[in-house]
């Protein structure tokens, strides 16, 4: 998938992923390859300027933990970004059953 | 000659690019360094070559000019925003503490209130005028003493 799609709901995602529970920036970047299956083309850096952001407003927490023998920042959500995942997810949804009933989804399949 | 370690070469150019200071540098520093040493150590498990492990793994994490232009952004942001809250605050401190002064300086009989000097320096000069006259501290006469020393202030006043 072209990473301009991407980019407008890599902040969506990024909550996503850290609601499963803590990981660092590496771990984040591994989870979102998994779960799209690979699909997702983005450049891993640009996740760490959007964590810092999603910090600095509130939804994410983060701290320094040493695992493996190596110093990584690890991220958690906050309550907000708890609630924050709730918000998107349903917006999301909403958001995707609009373009399918646009895009004609049953007919497409149909057809 | 041997080449440069491609992680360390991204590094040195992500310093190089990045227009934040202190400890916010030294964090992002930090954190792509970890990324990129998991993302190469990754790599050869697969069986890659170490040099061409850390070569791919700086390559996926993207150019070091473009990151670093995303964390300068988002700090001219955080610095515009600090800017915005801060000015209010410490003009309206500023202002408080002036009237405070000139308040304490009308009841210390040093200056009338409606005919204080409006800059602070000259409020001083006559808090030292006054200060001028220590066996009166206190009394009417040092207020009168310290009025006269204030000369313009008590030509205009009562």
């Amino acid at each position: 998938m072209a990473s301009g799609e991407v980019q407008g709901h890599v902040d969506g995602m990024l909550l996503a992923v850290l609601s499963a529970g803590p990981l660092h920036g590496y771990g984040v970047t591994e989870e979102l390859r998994r779960r799209s299956g690979g699909e997702f083309d983005l450049a891993e850096g640009t996740i760490y300027p959007a964590l810092h952001r999603l910090e600095s407003s509130g939804l994410l927490m983060s701290r320094w933990e040493v695992v493996g023998g190596r110093r990584r920042r690890v991220y958690e959500l906050s309550s907000a970004g708890q609630r924050a995942v709730v918000d998107r997810v349903a917006s999301w949804r909403a958001f995707r059953c609009a373009v399918d009933a646009v895009f004609g989804g049953e007919a497409l399949k149909a057809g | 000659m041997q080449a440069a370690d491609p992680i360390d070469a991204y590094l040195r150019e992500l310093n190089h690019r990045l227009r934040v200071r202190g400890r916010r540098r030294r964090r992002i520093l930090a954190e792509v360094r970890a990324h990129l040493l998991d993302a190469a150590e990754a790599e050869r498990l697969t069986g890659t070559e170490q040099a061409v492990a850390a070569q791919r793994a700086a390559a996926r994490f993207g150019r070091a000019a473009e990151n670093a232009g995303q964390f300068n952004a988002l700090a001219a942001r955080r610095g515009a925003v600090l800017r915005r809250t801060l000015v209010p605050w410490i003009a309206a401190v500023a202002l408080t503490l002036m009237a405070t002064a000139t308040v304490w300086a009308s009841r210390a009989g040093m200056v009338p209130l409606q005919q204080a000097p409006a800059h602070p320096s000259l409020r001083l000069r006559c808090s030292q005028r006054a200060g001028a006259f220590p066996a009166a501290r206190g009394s009417g006469l040092n207020a009168r003493r310290a009025r006269l020393a204030c000369g313009p202030v008590e030509a205009s006043g009562r």
